[in-house]
């Protein structure tokens, strides 16, 4: 008897999870053209589209540092914890969602007894030029947080 | 077998439980990657003081950091317990389930946006890992101690096939969401391999060939087909393992060129291994002819739905969808934009052209009337063909047009819209030149969209052109890109949408239909801005989540803090004008666009009249402009609030960057020079000298007051721009061309409401339309005054001289075949018609007529019988004291 309902359930819950699966799935570019907006679906692993950089951002933002020995690094060894191989990616695509980022990476940086270092951000338009920037600014990162330089 | 086995059958298939032990050891592998590090430094990346994201559980966010510290060390030690037991296998069940709640916990604490997206994937697996057995059947310490004690644990059934559905799915509808978007006629995938080096690329893509744009095309278009195809293909046993091929091989040439986050192969590429079961390996190792075996009938129906979709796919996707793999990376005309040149126009459009051209002007009261009507302007301007050279390119088939409301109209060097026929919908085929009357510095138009640009604010491009008509130079204008598709393209990825004007607009119900839909678009037919104004009424409670469905809340906080930082005063936070909106057939939030910018970097606008009429009110503040309903009702919302400051607080960090702006207007200032000298280059030296010193001291003035007491946003709702005061009905009888005489002599009448004396004369202006005016002593409403002293109104009738016929009836609308009935109140010795003073128009007459009800020919000049009714407005454009008594 108890096997015959944990069988019952359990196909009530593969078929429940599966068509969620396939409305989540739909709960991004599909449901704006079909619906005009996105469903708020409630459960954790539908909270967000599957789908990131489905229009790729035409403007990029890269930010680096010099280190004492004048090479050039990305802000990512800065970072205490990087993200095992994607440490730059997570730092830059998660910098362009939430700007707010550079102040706790600098913070944390100086909190571990990290010398003062200059952050540079260069801001490339795809449409400007494959390499070279846009334009750049410099902030230094000291243990009163970060301050524009130029 | 039973008619419910026989349906569920597909999900309960056994599979090879050697590949469900592969799939689960690179599952939890992957997690434990992703999760390892921040856990193990767990007192830095969940601190109280770490900048957070609140992406999941609101209760987690706000309270893990005031758990006890122990505590939350054991809960990261149970999470990578329980990660290392799923990975080698023991209780797997109960380590899944730990793994998905511990998981959520410390997301919902601190969510990383990238971290989260590679999560959803494993959130949606770990709760069928965790009641389903069979993915530590073999490869496991269960397995070993299982074989010991001589038992045998469940094979992968449902935990295969149900895991392989979740894999797949998701992947199937990017490849649909990436057609829907149009991905092949942007050709993002060109895109992607033109970011720069240290952002999401591997440094080995940057020595690949890949920035060919039909390479690039081809990958994009190899990615979507196998997004689509492989899923189908994996389905069947005869094609699944062309379709394993493909699938690995795609996720083999992303993980070798992009950055990505582990957990996504560890998903992926042995996710799908899920679907292989015994049967498939004897085929592909032995070449067994077990092909004849018939697909399982549930099998079938997935892999029928997903045809299905597939067939119908050209209904969803937009023709230009999948047009061709269009390189828009490469800008050919970004050189008519630059702040370093200036571009040299040459247009020939004949002395009669223009001579039309700039004497054409916008009508008062056919504008106030419109207004009046909730119906956008008309525009009054009319192309002219003409012969163009811009820059090297030259255009027999142009035409060119005046521009411009009131503010910057004039005849002596009128602002132009130029634009010519060109096949190809990518490259500029319509310029906007501004004259910079209102700007003697020229650069502050270019110095805003630089700021908007900075800040993220979808803004257009900008530059300088000087302009030769028919061989007369006209002097440097302001060059700004045109609200056109490859503006759209450029800033949104596409140019599906809708694009509406605000001039004198807003999300109110008597002014949402002031909205100016562009090519075709009709802003009544527009569930979004209805819906902006709807969530505009609600209460408090329910402000933010309504506004965040239809507005683009993110974009429009810089938006509106970039307004007030360059003190755009003539825009929508202050005064609902000088703006667009755009809702995107993809994102279909509004976003806002900045436009009008020539009065901005200027504090001392408030203090310019046009038309008598203060161009716009002042604020009192400089760290907020609130006049525009949305604007206000968020600043007066706490959440709205705290988002605006913040947003203030970002543009100031990092977009008003006092060296680089001043840089750039030293950049301007020097092209401009170049091209000017005496007089003119000194005003614009003087002028940008004040542009200048507004770069320098705005910060102060800002920061001083978000440092320091609280703004209180304590000014009153703009009023609505008509305000329907009294009803009118005159009859007059006067003689044709006698407007240069005393109205009282030539004409007389009777009125409702009656006045002291009736007068009138009638005649044609300089543009031959027909002319009533109506002179009505003494029969204000008090309370409407609008200048002490006024005891006369007077109502200034223009109609097209054609319609004047005996019978006929000419409504007030504000159309060019309609009447328009100005209302202008005045003092007893003011001539309005000859011009002796100014007069301060107070309204419109709307909702009425004026009725031809006899010409007497017979008379030299005709004798007119005429009626004019009609509700008096008075009109807040012209008259910024309506409503006030």
């Amino acid at each position: 008897m108890m096997r015959a309902v944990r069988r019952v359930s359990g196909r009530v819950f593969a078929v429940g999870w599966a068509v969620l699966a396939v409305v989540g799935a739909c709960n991004g570019g599909i449901a704006e053209r079909v619906l005009g907006r996105r469903l708020d679906l409630r459960l954790p692993h539908l909270d967000q589209p599957y789908v990131m950089f489905i229009a790729i951002p035409r403007r990029v933002e890269v930010h680096s540092f010099v280190d004492d020995d004048g090479q050039r690094h990305s802000i990512a060894d800065l970072v205490a914890d990087p993200a095992i191989l994607y440490a730059r990616a997570r730092v830059e695509a998660n910098l362009s969602l939430a700007p707010d980022l550079l102040r706790d990476i600098c913070r944390r940086h100086i909190a571990r007894g990290g010398a003062p270092v200059d952050i540079t951000t260069d801001d490339h338009r795809l449409n400007f030029h494959p390499e070279r920037p846009y334009q750049s600014h410099t902030e230094r990162c000291t243990s009163d947080g970060l301050r524009r330089v130029r | 077998m039973t008619r419910s086995s026989s349906t569920f059958s597909v999900l309960e298939r056994p599979r090879d439980a050697r590949f469900a032990a592969l799939f689960r050891i690179a599952f939890f592998f992957g997690l434990l990657l992703h999760f390892a590090p921040s856990l193990l430094a767990v007192d830095v990346d969940y601190a109280a003081d770490a900048v957070r994201l609140r992406l999941h559980n609101a209760w987690l966010y706000a309270h893990l950091s005031e758990l006890p510290r122990a505590l939350v060390h054991g809960l990261a030690a149970a999470l990578l317990v329980s990660l290392v037991a799923g990975l080698v296998g023991i209780s797997t069940r109960v380590a899944s389930a730990s793994a998905m709640a511990l998981t959520w916990v410390f997301a919902s604490f601190n969510a990383l946006p990238v971290q989260t997206i590679a999560l959803e994937c494993a959130w949606s697996l770990l709760p069928v890992t965790a009641v389903f057995p069979g993915l530590s059947s073999t490869w496991s310490v269960d397995a070993l101690l299982a074989r010991r004690r001589g038992q045998t644990l469940a094979a992968p059934t449902t935990v295969a096939n149900l895991g392989f559905f979740l894999v797949v799915v998701p992947f199937f509808a990017a490849g649909v969401e990436k057609l829907i978007v149009g991905w092949m006629t942007t050709n993002e995938m060109a895109m992607l391999f033109r970011t720069p080096p240290g952002y999401i690329l591997r440094d080995v893509a940057f020595a690949l060939p890949l920035r060919s744009s039909s390479l690039a095309s081809t990958f994009g278009w190899f990615t979507i087909a196998v997004e689509l195809l492989a899923p189908v293909l994996l389905c069947f046993r005869r094609t699944r393992l062309v379709g394993l091929v493909l699938w690995q091989a795609l996720f083999v040439g992303i993980f070798a060129l992009i950055e990505v986050p582990p957990l996504f192969p560890a998903i992926f590429v042995f996710g799908v291994l899920l679907v292989v079961d015994g049967e498939d390996l004897a085929r592909w190792t032995r070449a067994r002819a077990v092909s004849t075996a018939p697909a399982a009938p549930a099998t079938r129906v997935v892999a029928s739905s997903l045809l299905l979709v597939l067939m119908f796919m050209p209904v969803l996707v937009p023709a230009s969808g999948c047009a061709r793999g269009r390189d828009v990376a490469d800008d050919v005309d970004a050189h008519l934009f630059v702040r370093d040149a200036v571009v040299p126009i040459e247009i020939a459009v004949g002395e009669r052209g223009w001579q039309t051209l700039r004497s054409e002007q916008n009508d008062l009261a056919a504008a106030a009337t419109s207004l009046c009507s909730g119906a956008p302007v008309d525009d009054v301007y009319s192309w002219q063909p003409a012969h163009a050279r811009v820059d090297a390119d030259v255009h027999d088939d142009a035409f060119v047009r005046k521009k411009g409301f009131f503010g910057s109209d004039s005849a002596e060097k009128p602002s132009l819209k130029l634009k010519w026929n060109d096949d190809d919908d990518a490259r500029v085929r319509s310029l906007t030149l501004n004259n910079a009357v209102s700007d003697p510095s020229y650069v502050r138009q270019c110095l805003a969209y630089l700021v908007f640009e900075r800040a993220g604010v979808p803004a257009p491009r900008c530059g300088f052109a000087r302009v030769v008509v028919d061989g007369v130079d006209r002097g440097v204008y302001v060059n700004v890109e045109s609200m056109k598709p490859p503006l759209f393209v450029r800033l949104f990825g596409s140019a599906d949408g809708a694009l509406y004007e605000g001039q004198l607009a807003d999300f109110r119900p008597e002014m949402q239909g002031l909205f100016e839909g562009k090519d075709g678009a009709r802003a009544q037919d527009e569930r979004v801005i209805v819906a902006v104004t709807a969530a505009l009424e609600l209460d408090d409670a329910h402000l933010m989540a309504a506004l965040d469905d239809v507005v683009d809340l993110d974009e429009f906080f810089r938006f509106w803090a970039v307004e007030t930082v360059i003190a755009h005063l003539d825009g929508y936070a202050n005064n609902r004008n000088n703006f667009f909106v755009w809702r995107g057939d993809r994102d279909r939030r509004l976003k806002f666009l900045p436009w009008g910018v020539d009065e901005a970097f200027d504090g001392s606008l408030a203090a310019r009249t046009v038309l008598g009429t203060p161009l716009v009110s002042a604020s009192p503040y400089a760290s907020v402009l609130a006049r525009g309903r949305l604007a206000r009702r968020l600043f007066l919302h706490p959440d709205g609030r705290a988002r605006y400051v913040a947003a203030l607080r970002a543009v100031l960090h990092d977009a008003w960057d006092e060296t680089a702006l001043l840089a750039a207007v030293d950049e301007m200032g020097a092209t401009l020079r170049a091209q000017m000298a005496g007089d003119e280059r000194e005003r614009l030296d003087r002028a940008i000298d004040r542009t200048r010193a507004f770069v320098q001291t705005r910060r102060a003035a800002i920061v001083a007051e978000l440092d320091g007491s609280d703004v209180v946003w304590t000014e009153p709702e703009p009023q609505p721009l008509c305000t329907v005061q009294d009803g009118v009905d005159v009859t007059v009888a006067t003689r044709d061309d006698s407007l240069a005489a005393d109205p009282f002599v030539v004409g007389s009448g009777q009125s409702t409401p009656a006045a002291t004396r009736v007068g009138a004369r009638a005649g044609n202006d300089v543009d031959g339309r027909f002319v009533l005016e109506i002179v009505l002593e003494g029969a204000l409403v008090n309370d409407v005054t609008p200048s002490t002293g006024a005891q006369r109104r007077v109502l200034r009738v223009v109609a097209p001289r054609r319609r004047v016929q005996s019978g006929a009836a000419i409504s007030f609308g504000g159309a060019s075949d309609d009447a328009t009935a100005l209302v202008i109140d005045v003092e007893v010795d003011v001539d309005v018609a000859n011009g002796a003073a100014a007069p301060t128009p107070h309204g419109v007459l709307l909702h009425g007529a004026l009725e031809i009800v006899s010409i007497d020919e017979q008379t030299a000049p005709a004798t007119i019988a005429a009626r004019v009714h009609g509700d008096a407005a008075c009109v807040t454009l012209v008259e910024p004291r309506c409503g006030q008594p």
